[in-house]
């Protein structure tokens, strides 16, 4: 029994509790008077402003068609009521407890915006705010903004802008700011690697059929240079021995004998000269080349990474026009 | 790590380099080396060059004679600007036994020799040295040795061999 009791005291409590409602403060909101704009804006400046108030629960709002018509009844014109007391009169007359009014002005290009909140008790200004707007584009949510800060709230804009604002401080004084380190990239890979062993830059450049030509002639090449450079060493062995078996012998007979193998002897070392000498400049004139080619292979790499400017046909406006584009890799 | 680059490239060069090879064909018993016909007497060498003050080795060469028994060589030569030192016999008639050999210098210009085969062969035949004539160069410019039309081949009977060619060497003192 005592605990069916708890239970009860506690669910009376509760009922209590949940059934207590806050109490909203009902205001009267005047058409803001226009100043150099359009009276259709101010009206929906005004009716955007009262349904935020009540889609907010900032406070319980007279509709605009109660309100007037209970100005014309009373015999009063909106537009000779300017005063707060008057105002506050009209809150009386409607049973509220604030009236706001207030005004729009368009004057060098942008929007000001006052509005007073009139206290029908005290008949004097509750609150008075003043916003300085760029353009009408925003005019919907500067109604909202104001109808939050009426009543001294921030407004869901304002507490979001605030928030990111305070959000990319924090990422700002968290981070710390890491040099990037650019190592500049070597511009000529392939013309290094030419030089030093032909065919290889092509190689690495993805030339290979190229590459393995180039290296395969200068191997070619250079065996073949040996072999005209040995034969070169030999027959230049032999002319040394016949120039000494020539200045030697006493014999005439084999003087001339002599003679025609030395002559023989030197017309071979100099064509195996010439021919090693022909096959060294071949194989410098391959290695020049494939030098030359690795350095364009690199300068063609390097203009690949360039804004690459092209000559493109626009559909939209049916023209040619210059197009750049920039690779970000 | 420089002076491995410069090991590096001097033994390459080293690899690589040609010496160019020479035929040495300067001897004087190779007839290719005369400008004279044969048989004839020349010069080996039949240019030579020197400083002045320096003295130059000639020698004189019977060229291709067949059968010469004897050889009477006469030599022009400007006294003005060379000093004949010594004359020598030569080796073409050099056998067991030794040969005859006479010179006579006028000192002023002229020299006769006169040589014969005295072996047992009686004659020889072919190229070979007949005297050799050093000398002293006295003056700047060329001057030159010439056999003269009077120089003789002899053989074995005292009969003339024709003589075609008759040298003719320069010395040059620089």
């Amino acid at each position: 029994m005592k605990c069916l009791g708890f239970i009860l005291t506690l669910f009376f409590h509760f009922n209590i509790l949940f059934s207590q409602s806050v109490e909203l403060p009902q205001v009267g909101v005047l058409d803001f008077e226009p100043r150099g704009i359009p009276t259709s804006l101010s009206q929906r400046f005004t009716e955007d402003f009262r349904n935020e108030l009540e889609k907010a629960n900032l406070a319980q709002v007279i509709d605009r068609g109660t309100l007037l018509s209970t100005l014309e009844d009373r015999g009063y014109e909106r537009t000779n009521c300017t005063t707060d007391h008057c105002e506050a009169l009209i809150g009386k007359l409607l049973d509220v407890k604030f009236i706001i009014s207030g005004s729009i002005e368009y004057s060098d290009s942008v929007y000001v915006i006052d509005m007073n909140m009139v206290s029908v008790n005290t008949g004097s200004i509750e609150k008075s705010k003043t916003m300085v707007v760029g353009n009408n584009q925003n005019l919907k949510d500067d109604s909202e903004t104001l109808a939050w800060n009426a009543f001294d709230l921030k407004s869901p804009q304002q507490i979001a802008a605030i928030e990111e604002r305070e959000r990319i401080a924090r990422i700002a004084s968290r981070e710390e700011v890491v040099p990037v380190e650019i190592k500049a990239q070597f511009k000529w890979p392939s013309a290094l690697r030419s030089t030093l062993v032909p065919g290889w830059g092509q190689l690495y450049s993805d030339h290979r059929r190229l590459g393995w030509s180039l290296m395969g002639s200068e191997l070619a090449l250079g065996g073949l240079a040996l072999i005209f450079y040995k034969s070169y060493e030999y027959q230049l062995k032999d002319l040394d021995l016949y120039n000494r078996m020539y200045a030697s012998t006493t014999d005439q007979n084999k003087v001339k004998e002599f003679r025609e193998i030395i002559l023989k002897a030197e017309k071979d070392h100099i064509r195996h000269i010439d021919n090693f000498t022909y096959t060294l400049f071949a194989m410098g004139s391959i290695w020049a080349l494939n030098i030359v080619h690795a350095v364009i292979v690199d300068l063609d790499r390097e203009v690949s990474k360039m804004p690459q400017l092209d000559i493109v046909y626009n559909k939209s406006t049916n023209q040619p026009q210059l197009s750049l584009s920039i690779a970000l890799d | 790590m420089r002076w491995i680059n410069l090991v590096f490239i001097s033994s390459l060069f080293t690899f690589l380099s040609c010496e160019i090879g020479e035929a040495k064909l300067d001897s004087c018993l190779d007839i290719a080396n005369y400008t004279i016909d044969t048989p004839g007497i020349g010069f080996c060498p039949e240019l030579v060059s020197g400083s002045v003050g320096d003295d130059i080795d000639i020698q004189i060469y019977a060229l291709e004679v067949p059968d010469v028994a004897g050889i009477h060589a006469q030599i022009q030569y400007d006294a003005s600007k060379v000093d004949i030192i010594s004359i020598s016999s030569g080796d073409f008639f050099e056998r067991s036994q030794m040969p005859i050999f006479i010179f006579d210098d006028n000192n002023e210009g002229l020299i006769d020799i006169y040589t014969f085969f005295m072996s047992n062969e009686m004659t020889t035949q072919g190229i070979g040295e007949i005297a050799e004539i050093e000398v002293t160069l006295k003056s700047y410019g060329e001057s030159e040795f010439i056999i003269t039309t009077k120089s003789e081949f002899l053989d074995y009977n005292d009969v003339e061999i024709p003589i075609k060619g008759f040298g003719r060497g320069i010395v040059n003192a620089k």
